[in-house]
């Protein structure tokens, strides 16, 4: 009898603090990580890796919103470390990156971050020191809301995607150095040159790949890194991590992509999934067949298998050189069909910008020859006419069409446009529109231009011609909305991500326009962000492809002005212990 | 000379083997390293020649400023004796999108005289996909010569790759003493057959060369008792490291 | 049923009448020219902006299991629906 209430009371008392009814109580948790060196077996090979608490992926750290978390990372390294927590919002010191929030975390050490917990929803951390990330050193976050979420379900699961690679990440980016294609297996090759011909003529492929060859460009240069195996919750495809269910119950899963390089085209056949939550933040649900999930990207999505049968989680690399596979199944061992990837994509020259310098030597008729049958229409007016700006004027007439021929963060033309395999419903940005903003909506005070550069063959990545070693920080004042305006250049597709504040990207939807933590900005397009810039400090803004951001595509944000404006100083030691 | 050839190997060693750490520098320019063997191989020659070849280059630096050297050579292994032996060590940078330009000295030790010479080159991927390396010489004799190296991958697969290539010696001026005459005094031309094995880094392959000296440089070898055109069977592995 | 009524209403918002906090009643009337309509108006359902409510009154001769539920894009798949018994 006693004990019963106690137990009811506490859970009273656990119920009030969880939803601040009475505000004096807070919640406080204390979480210990280890950084260690790891095995890591995907199925396909085993590596020598980096882990947190002896396991790559680490753990998934469970926060709930208000709470006052300690973390306390120990390093069991014999290099540097540090933690940094992707897409939370927190004070700069405490944001993990190397010589910009702190000094970093060397062996033997333990920094004991201390943040509050403003937020909810799906997140992740990783290690932001070297090649730390993609050799292993992540994991999970998820955060518990204060009110209920709108949206229901029974089954919670994390579905955490990466790309683990035999080679470590220092000898991929040497290698890279050493032959841009050194992992491109994909190329066109003499038989494909041929079996071109058969389809398109001899003077079309000849002059189709005489473009290109001027250019020095690939179009099968889609996926820098190939022969990764891809992961989900650390289990390769053979060893097929499955998540329970009984039908008819709603499961939640958690999508992150905590690749180094790969972005995945998610699906599961035979399920629609409805998109509660993109980067952490809830969007007006939305049902697709299939999505596209971005490096350092989050979607949370709501399924609901009705049979009693199993479903296989897909996830094909955007250049389809690999696949994740996963289950969801009633019981353990039970498994569907794996499907057959879709056919690679191939890089238009709308994709390769047509406005660079490079392309003056194009004329039209090298165009003709272009594979995409599509190409024939692109006029350089439409090209001009990408600005998301026009979205809002858009003709009611070509809305049925949205989503699944016409993306507009794909340039038009584009070979990298998806289409969801079955044929449905395929998530585009602009189907993402914010359940409730986090900001009120204003007019940007200021538009920071934003080119994405680089050099494929040599495999320099740059922030308007600059790589970061060379770059002044980019100074933002407190207090500031401030407009990127993502221009890409490259015929690579960039997830850029800011670190302390959102980005609210422009889908043209005025205040209902998605905040992000990451933007993924396609070849040849322009894409635009506003920040509210809320916090003071310095922030690391990069391309969250591993080996482009260690190559230069990078820059730090120093916020002036603002409260306690001194703290901006490198404390010496951190909170060191 | 001798000892100062070892003494530059040494450098060019020492240099190499810093491997410096690459990774996430933040504000420190990455360095890089890495060398490639286009050929290593033995040759039959219908001549009745044994030889073994090397040609390669390899670097390390920054995305600016790079040592690199290239070194080529034949080994005659019935005599044994080099037939031809050369090292050179440059500072390259680049001067546009594809290519850089190299700057340092060159130093021949084949079997006789030894040349020292200054040498300036450009490097880099021509259009359509060619690979070109070129150089200028000047000799410690004063005497200038250049080559020009081209060459080309057909993908027959993804790792079976053809690999047709030209070397081109000329000279400006004879320098008897080593063999050399004026004008385009020798070509070789190759084609061979590789496959990946191992990542990039070791593809073994089989293939021909026919080199063909000319004009005064074949006179010089004729006189040796030589024949100025050979056709070779190749066998080795391409390295890249 | 509730796969009619989501295109519906799938039509009323890629049509803009209906937003995230707001209705555009004004717009229900367009003609859309095939038959369909957004006017929203059959007997058993209510539209309601944020804070409104509003009654449906049904009264069941026989005993019957019903579901009932939101149709607004998503919103049904995310779990606004729920079931009714009469016995």
């Amino acid at each position: 009898m006693k004990k019963s209430f106690m137990r009811t009371l506490q859970v009273g008392i656990l119920l009030a603090a969880g939803t601040l009814i009475i505000p004096t109580l807070s919640v406080a948790g204390t979480y210990d990580l280890t950084v260690d060196r790891v095995l890591i077996d995907t199925g396909n090979f085993t590596k020598q890796g980096i882990g947190y608490n002896g396991k790559s992926p680490g753990p998934v750290l469970r926060f709930k919103e208000g709470e006052d978390v300690t973390i306390n990372v120990t390093n069991n390294l014999d290099v540097s470390t540090s933690v940094h927590w992707h897409g939370m919002i927190l004070p700069f010191q405490m944001d993990g990156v190397p010589k910009i929030s702190y000094p970093g975390i060397e062996p033997g050490e333990t920094f004991t971050y201390k943040f509050p917990i403003n937020q909810s929803g799906t997140f992740w951390f990783h290690s932001h020191s070297g090649f730390q990330e993609p050799d292993g050193a992540y994991g999970s976050i998820v955060i518990e809301p204060k009110n209920r979420d709108p949206f229901r379900f029974d089954k919670d699961y994390v579905v955490q995607f990466t790309d683990t690679h035999p080679h470590s990440g220092k000898r991929i980016l040497r290698n890279l150095k050493m032959a841009a294609d050194y992992y491109n297996r994909k190329q066109q090759t003499l038989g494909d040159f041929f079996a071109d011909v058969s389809k398109n003529g001899l003077s079309a492929t000849v002059s189709n790949r005489m473009a290109w060859g001027d250019m020095r460009m690939m179009p099968t240069d889609i996926e820098d890194v190939q022969g990764f195996t891809p992961l989900i919750n650390g289990k390769g495809p053979v060893q097929n991590w499955t998540g329970l269910f009984t039908p008819k119950e709603r499961i939640r899963l958690r999508f992150i992509n905590s690749s180094a390089m790969t972005y995945f085209d998610v699906r599961i056949p035979g399920l629609k999934m409805t998109v509660v939550a993109a980067d952490g933040n809830n969007v007006q649900p939305v049902t697709v067949d299939e999505l596209r999930l971005g490096v350092a990207e989050t979607y949370d999505v709501i399924v609901r298998p009705m049979d009693d049968k199993a479903y296989t989680i897909f996830g094909a690399s955007m250049g389809r050189t690999a696949y994740a596979r996963a289950t969801l199944a009633p019981r353990d061992g039970m498994v569907a069909d794996i499907p057959e990837m879709t056919e690679s994509p191939l890089l238009t020259m709308a994709d390769m910008g047509m406005d660079h310098g490079d392309m003056e030597g194009m004329d039209h008729s090298t165009m003709k020859g272009m594979d995409k049958g599509d190409m024939k229409s692109m006029d350089h007016s439409t090209m001009k006419g990408m600005d998301k700006g026009g979205m809002k004027g858009m003709d009611h007439s070509n809305m049925k069409s949205m989503g699944k021929e016409e993306d507009n963060f794909y340039t038009n033309g584009s070979g990298l446009v998806p289409d969801a395999a079955n044929g449905g419903k395929f998530l585009s940005y602009a189907d993402l529109k914010a359940q409730k903003p986090l900001f009120a909506d204003r007019e940007a005070t200021r538009e920071i231009e934003l080119r994405l550069t680089g050099n494929m063959e040599r495999y320099i990545w740059s922030i308007n011609g600059v790589k970061y070693e060379d770059a002044e920080p980019i100074v933002l004042q407190y207090g500031e909305r401030v407009r990127f305006k993502f221009v890409n250049e490259t015929m690579m597709t960039h997830p850029m991500h800011l670190h302390g504040m959102w980005s609210i990207l422009d889908v043209g939807a005025g205040k209902w326009n998605p905040a992000k933590h990451t933007i993924s900005v396609a070849p040849g397009t322009t894409v635009y962000s506003e920040t509210e810039v809320d916090v003071p400090g310095q922030w690391a803004f990069h391309c969250h492809l591993s080996y482009h951001m260690d190559a230069g595509m990078f820059r730090k944000v120093v916020v002036e002005g603002g409260p306690k404006t001194a703290s901006i100083d490198l404390p010496e030691k951190g909170a060191m212990q | 000379m001798r000892l100062k050839l070892k003494t530059l190997y040494k450098a060019t060693l020492a240099l190499l083997a810093l491997s410096p750490a690459t990774g996430y520098a933040g504000d420190t320019a990455n360095v890089y390293y890495g060398i490639k063997l286009e050929e290593l191989e033995y040759r039959i020659s219908d001549t009745g020649d044994d030889l073994f070849v090397w040609d390669g280059n390899g670097y390390v630096g920054t995305d600016e400023l790079k040592l690199r050297w290239d070194g080529d050579a034949e080994y005659d292994l019935n005599a044994h004796e080099f037939g031809s032996l050369s090292n050179q060590l440059s500072l390259a940078t680049p001067i546009s999108d594809f290519w850089d330009i190299k700057g340092g000295v060159r130093y021949t030790s084949p079997e006789g005289p030894d040349r020292w010479y200054a040498a300036v080159g450009l490097y880099g991927l021509a259009p359509q996909w060619f690979e070109v390396d070129t150089n200028f010489y000047i000799s410690e004799k004063g005497k200038a010569s250049a080559d020009l190296d081209v060459q080309y991958q057909v993908l027959l697969t993804n790792y079976l790759i053809l690999t047709p290539s030209a070397k081109i010696d000329a000279a400006f001026s004879s320098d008897p003493e080593i063999g050399v005459g004026s004008g385009v005094n020798g070509v070789e031309l190759g084609l061979r057959l590789s496959y990946d094995v191992l990542d990039r880094a070791i593809s073994p392959y089989i293939g021909v060369v026919y080199e063909r000296k000319f004009g005064q440089t074949a006179n010089f070898l004729q006189s040796e008792g030589e024949d100025p055109a050979a056709w070779n069977f190749v066998i080795g592995t391409k390295l890249m490291f | 049923m509730h796969a009619e009524h989501q295109e519906e209403m799938m039509m009323m918002m890629e049509h803009g009448v209906l937003e995230a906090d707001k209705i555009n009643r004004d717009m229900m009337k367009m003609d859309m020219g095939n038959g369909k309509t957004m006017e929203h108006n059959d007997p058993n359902s209510a539209l309601l902006e944020p804070k409104e409510s509003a009654e449906i009154i049904w009264k069941f001769a026989d005993a019957a299991k019903l579901e009932f539920a939101c149709n607004v894009p998503g919103h049904y798949a995310s779990g606004m629906m729920g079931e009714v018994h009469f016995e």
